[in-house]
């Protein structure tokens, strides 16, 4: 038995969600798409239970990659139940989704969650009264404080119904939907989808095409426009039958503070330099104790144990290529989901956005694109994947290469360790304005070149709210697994090759046909340049080879102050690592990641060299 | 007399005024206007004489006066729009062509008189007297904080459906409750807070409630 879980963004649909499945989610994705669903699995009694999280979503037309995946699930009755789950502080506006999702007539059930928060503003709704009206069982609940979630299961394996509310549409629009559903044998929401231009057969698209130019020039307005009006107004309707008392909403001073000029843009900076300074010491601190305790209870027992060469080799290769996998993946990527978690369910991120905006407009964004952007700090994989948030391909296209070029917290290891340490903190601090500069520089650059429209944000700002350990700690293992299952194949299969080219004497002989670019371009040692490479595994490897290659971890004695320098900023903006690069073939496609690290190479070489010519001016 | 180039120019320089630009240079406005810079050249001396615009170091300000007359095209602009779209039902793109030619040849009071009996169809008959218009069309750029208002026309087209969903319908009420001097704003709709980049609340067009 399946049961969907349907609702707007913000509705506490996730929190439900996990209430209702605990830990044991597995994260696929839908058919033909790169957007995620959780399954969970649970019993009743002995019934087996199948949980889909569908992506939230304000409506089952719109175009959007969650949309179309939630529009079909709808459509094609993959779940036996349909749990809409909608937001009793705004239940006018959630209401909208349900009239839709009730048109397919299928079983289905009302939570009504956020009662708590509904009861504090004074608002009281007659559940009773909406169950009658739209011939659905309702659930009022809370899911933040636990409340009545456990009644969700029982009553969807036993009173799901059928919905009985009809939403009445104009009558050229009724007309309209009878007319394509008698010849084509529509179902009424097909017809109606097809009108607003969604059909799959061409003939009834070419028909409903037809239809709607006609509508349109009785109306003058867009068919869409029209059913969304009654869909609207039915819903206002519905929720004035059942809404009591209803005081005035005022916003909070708290949210005035962070939406506003002042202090709002410096309290924004203050929380994301404070999240990134924070990551940093603790995720270098936990990667020392994962290094440490890889490589004193696995790595050297291992070498110790005395295989053949070969053996020894590929296992010291597997061994090494999961402790850089967990080495950044825990302490840095983990501990920066946390934080991003908080900033996502307290409702900042989406005013961070609204801050955002202007300046992100410059770079051909809008203010949802400092979400990678600020991920990209963390770890480029993740930034990556959240680029799903961007709604055009020419937005997507122009986070991707901003993000592979935000110093990631591998690359900071590169930065902090080598030239902080070698060089002087403000040679430190420059390779970051550097970077700062070719993001700036890049941005302007591709918002002129990236083909594409550009659309304006429209983003609800989610209510601010005290965020939920539970669900954090869940959103963020969730997300762990997913970089998890990507990232470390990878990591582990190129620590293999990396080790047999080593094994076989290739790295050698590349060091020395390395040698003369090395020399003539960066004026770099051989050894640095092919260091370099190594970084492609994880970035801060790079630096660990160099230590290996050179010899001694006094890197001071074999290079110069000039030569660190040039290491380090080659190192940090050449071709993104492995696991970078995958996800941006899965998102973006395999043409733009050959694209992004064509550019990012090129970008190092050239800033290499140049730097080269400067040094030694 | 204005000429169409003149018009143009004083129009567009309103419309990225609303949307929270001060300055704007030539080449760009020639960019904007798809004409050569070297007509924009021609004109602008003109304009500055007439004291509508302020030309400096960083390009072109429109003075008090200019954002009058800037205002007074745009509003030409909008009527006829809404006119050929609402009235005459065509696609808010054609609208808005047949609209750029036609609003340099009408007179003022055609143009009053035709926001009269749009406004008035609009707002279910007000039959205001007197010379001014029924209910003023604003932008949401325009509109001031806090204050009712009630949509009436959506111009933008991309993502229009999103709009649709959160409400955002010609008839619902809204309110600016946060704006940030060049940035987008925030505005209340069914009780739920969206915000909104400055170029789609500067194609959202509403009217003072009542």
């Amino acid at each position: 038995m399946k049961i969907g879980l349907l609702g707007n963004p913000n509705v506490g649909k996730s929190l439900i969600f996990h209430q209702l499945t605990g830990l044991g989610v597995e994260v696929s994705n839908y058919p033909g798409s790169t957007v995620n669903l959780q399954r969970g699995t649970t019993c009743f009694g002995k019934t087996k239970l199948e949980i889909i999280d569908l992506p939230g979503t304000y409506s089952l037309d719109g175009d959007s990659e969650e949309e179309k995946i939630v529009r079909s699930f709808v459509t094609r009755g993959e779940a036996d139940v349909l749990v809409a789950i909608l937001d009793a502080v705004h239940l006018e506006r959630n209401l909208y989704l349900f009239l839709q999702a009730a048109e397919f007539h299928r079983p289905m059930l009302l939570i009504l969650n956020m009662t708590d928060e509904a009861e504090k503003e004074g608002i009281a709704i007659d559940t009773g009264k909406l169950a009658s009206v739209l011939g659905v069982d309702v659930i009022p609940t809370a899911a933040i404080q636990g409340k009545n979630t456990n009644t969700i299961i029982p009553a969807a394996l036993s009173s799901a119904r059928i919905p009985t509310i009809e939403v009445f549409y104009d009558h050229h629009i009724e007309a309209a939907e009878k007319n394509l559903a008698a010849e084509y044998g529509l179902s009424r929401p097909e017809a109606l989808t097809a009108l607003l231009g969604h059909a799959d057969n061409p003939d009834v698209r070419e028909t409903a095409a037809s239809l709607a130019v006609e509508l349109e020039r009785i109306h003058h307005m867009s068919v869409s426009q029209i059913i969304a009006g009654n869909r609207h107004h039915c819903a206002e309707r519905i929720s004035s039958e059942v809404t009591g008392f209803r005081p005035p909403a005022g916003g909070s001073d708290i949210d005035r503070l962070l939406t506003t000029r002042i202090p709002g843009i410096p309290i924004l900076i203050a929380v994301l330099v404070s999240i990134l300074v924070a990551v940093f010491f603790i995720g270098t601190v936990l990667e020392e104790a994962i290094v440490y305790l890889i490589t004193t209870y696995v790595l050297v027992p291992f070498v110790t144990a005395g295989f053949p060469p070969l053996a020894e080799q590929i296992g010291v290769s597997i061994i090494l290529g999961v402790q850089a996998g967990l080495g950044i993946a825990f302490p840095f990527i983990f501990t920066f989901y946390l934080f991003i978690a908080i900033l996502e369910d307290s409702g900042y991120l989406t005013r961070a956005a609204f801050l955002a905006d202007r300046s992100l407009h410059r770079f051909g964004m809008h203010g949802q694109g400092i979400i990678p952007l600020v991920l990209g700090f963390g770890c480029s994989v993740p930034a990556i994947m959240s680029i799903r948030l961007l709604r055009t391909r020419r937005e997507r296209i122009i986070g991707s290469f901003l993000v592979t070029l935000v110093p990631c917290s591998a690359r900071t290891v590169i930065i902090a360790g080598l030239v902080a340490v070698f060089v002087g903190i403000a040679a430190a601090l420059s390779i970051y304005l550097l970077l700062f500069v070719i993001i700036i520089a890049t941005g302007l650059l591709l918002s002129r070149v990236t083909p594409g429209e550009q659309y304006g944000m429209i983003l609800e700002m989610s209510p601010l709210r005290r965020p939920q350990a539970g669900n954090i700690l869940a959103k963020s293992w969730l997300r762990i697994k997913e970089f998890l299952v990507v990232a470390m194949p990878l990591i582990i299969v190129t620590s293999i090759v990396l080790g047999l080219f080593q094994y076989s004497g290739a790295i050698a002989l590349f060091t020395a046909w390395i040698a003369p670019f090395s020399e003539a371009v960066l004026g770099l040692p051989p050894e640095a340049t092919t260091a370099l490479f190594f970084g492609i595994l994880r970035k801060e490897l790079a630096l660990e080879s160099l230590v290996i290659l050179g010899g001694t971890a006094d890197i001071g004695s074999f290079m110069t102050m000039a030569q660190i320098y040039i290491f380090a900023v080659v190192g940090v903006l050449f071709i993104p690592c492995i696991a970078t690069l995958a996800i941006l073939r899965r998102e973006i496609g395999t043409g733009m990641a050959l694209a992004v690290a064509a550019y990012t190479l090129g970008m190092g070489i050239a800033v290499g060299a140049l730097l080269n010519i400067l040094f030694s001016l | 007399m204005q000429s169409p180039l003149r018009e143009d120019l004083l129009e567009e320089l309103y419309r990225l005024r609303c949307s929270g630009r001060d300055h704007t240079r030539i080449p760009e406005l020639a960019l904007l206007l798809g004409r050569p810079a070297d007509d924009l050249d021609e004109i602008v001396p003109g304009l500055e004489r007439d004291g509508y615009i302020v030309s400096g170091g960083d390009g072109i300000v429109l003075t008090p006066g200019g954002l009058e007359e800037g205002a007074r095209i745009m509003r030409k602009h909008r009527v006829l729009e809404r006119f050929f779209s609402d009235v005459l039902g065509m696609s808010p793109e054609t609208a808005s062509a047949e609209a750029c030619t036609l609003e340099h040849n009408v007179s003022d009071a055609a143009i009053t008189r035709l926001g009269r009996l749009l406004g008035g169809s609009a707002a279910g008959g007000s039959s205001e007297s007197g010379e001014r218009e029924a209910s003023p069309s604003l932008t949401l750029m325009e509109s001031a904080l806090d204050a009712e208002m009630v949509v009436s026309c959506i111009r933008c087209q991309a993502p229009v459906t999103r709009l649709h969903d959160l409400g955002i319908i010609r008839g619902e009420s809204i309110r600016v409750v946060r704006r940030i001097e060049g940035n987008g704003v925030v505005v209340k709709v069914k009780d739920c807070d969206i915000a909104l980049s400055r170029e789609i609340a500067a194609s959202i067009i509403v009217e003072n409630a009542e």
